[in-house]
């Protein structure tokens, strides 16, 4: 119900906005008849004031259309499953993050981004790392993707397939982690001027 | 929002979904594995101007027959095994709402939107 009047609000504003366009497009609409109308309302203190508000309610509209319609979207990418006492809804998103500090905990990877998708098939992810430098690919990548099957088996309860594609986007050299963190200088080593004598 | 209804010799008790809604809520949290209940539009504008509310995202819907449904939207811990919380979730908003109110929830949907430490 709530996506319908999202959706007919918006069908309604652009068919307004068309409607107006047409009509000028064909001098359908006289063009001192929307001056004179236009310099009513910027004068006229409550006709502002109308103006301001009705401004107002239609981003706050707009605002609770697009969650509506966007919450609708989210809703649509879940893993479900029941229990007895009703539904229980996974969103994908959910399984992204536990990939995310999973992969986050290995001391081979610096950076990892997931994209879960639910198919027929099974679950299908996609993983896009960034390795440091002394880390064998192959063994650690065949590791990873045994972890993390095992792990969304584990933790989700999940028994349909589990694909995990790994992207190996590039290798980080120590150097560019040294560049990342420069190294911190003591407070010991800051000479302070004067800051021995007493007063 | 609808209320619950229920006659007494006194009169019409009525129980507003919002306080099924915070014992749901509150149930929720005692929870071991859940991180936090998640807000909607409505919650998040709330606590924005400083009244915080106790339902969250919680939704209630009521039916003409005297039951509801609830829908528990969370964050779990991360570590903790996904299904074996929502179960727990489950059983202790159904065990609280029978408490509290009398009534037996149709269904309780969790909807699990993220993982946090």
């Amino acid at each position: 119900m709530k996506t319908a009047l999202s959706i007919l609000f918006y069908t309604v504003v652009f068919a307004f906005i068309g409607t107006i366009a047409i009509a000028f497009a064909f001098h359908l609409i006289d063009l001192s008849d929307i001056i004179m109308k236009l310099g009513y309302l910027y004068d006229d203190t409550r006709m502002r004031l109308i103006t301001g508000l009705s401004g107002i309610l239609f981003i706050m509209l707009s605002f609770a259309a697009s969650g509506v319609i966007t919450g609708k979207i989210q809703r649509e990418k879940t893993i479900a499953f029941s229990n007895p006492n009703g539904q229980v809804t996974i969103t994908l998103s959910a399984v992204e993050d536990l990939i995310r500090r999973l992969a986050n905990q290995l001391t081979e990877i610096r950076d990892a981004k997931a994209i879960v998708k639910a198919t027929k098939k099974g679950i299908d992810i996609r993983m896009r790392v960034v390795l440091r430098s002394e880390t064998n690919i192959p063994d650690f990548t065949a590791r990873l993707q045994d972890l993390i099957s095992g792990k969304i088996q584990e933790v989700f309860g999940i028994d349909e397939p589990i694909i995990v594609r790994i992207h190996v986007a590039k290798i980080a050299t120590s150097e560019e982690k040294s560049k990342k963190k420069p190294e911190k200088t003591s407070v010991e080593d800051i000479q302070i001027p004067y800051s021995g004598m007493k007063i | 929002m609808m209320s619950e209804d229920e006659k007494s010799d006194l009169g019409l008790i009525k129980i507003h979904n919002n306080v099924i809604a915070s014992v749901s809520y509150l149930a929720t949290l005692e929870v071991e594995g859940v991180s936090r209940i998640c807000d909607n539009l409505r919650s998040s504008f709330l606590n924005m101007i400083g009244k915080k509310t106790k339902s969250g995202a919680i939704d209630v819907r009521s039916e003409k027959t005297d039951t509801v449904s609830i829908i528990v939207p969370l964050i779990v811990k991360y570590g903790y095994n996904i299904p074996e919380v929502a179960l727990k979730v489950q059983e202790k908003v159904k065990v609280a709402v029978e408490e509290a109110t009398d009534l037996t929830p149709k269904e309780i949907i969790v909807k699990i939107k993220g993982v946090e430490k």
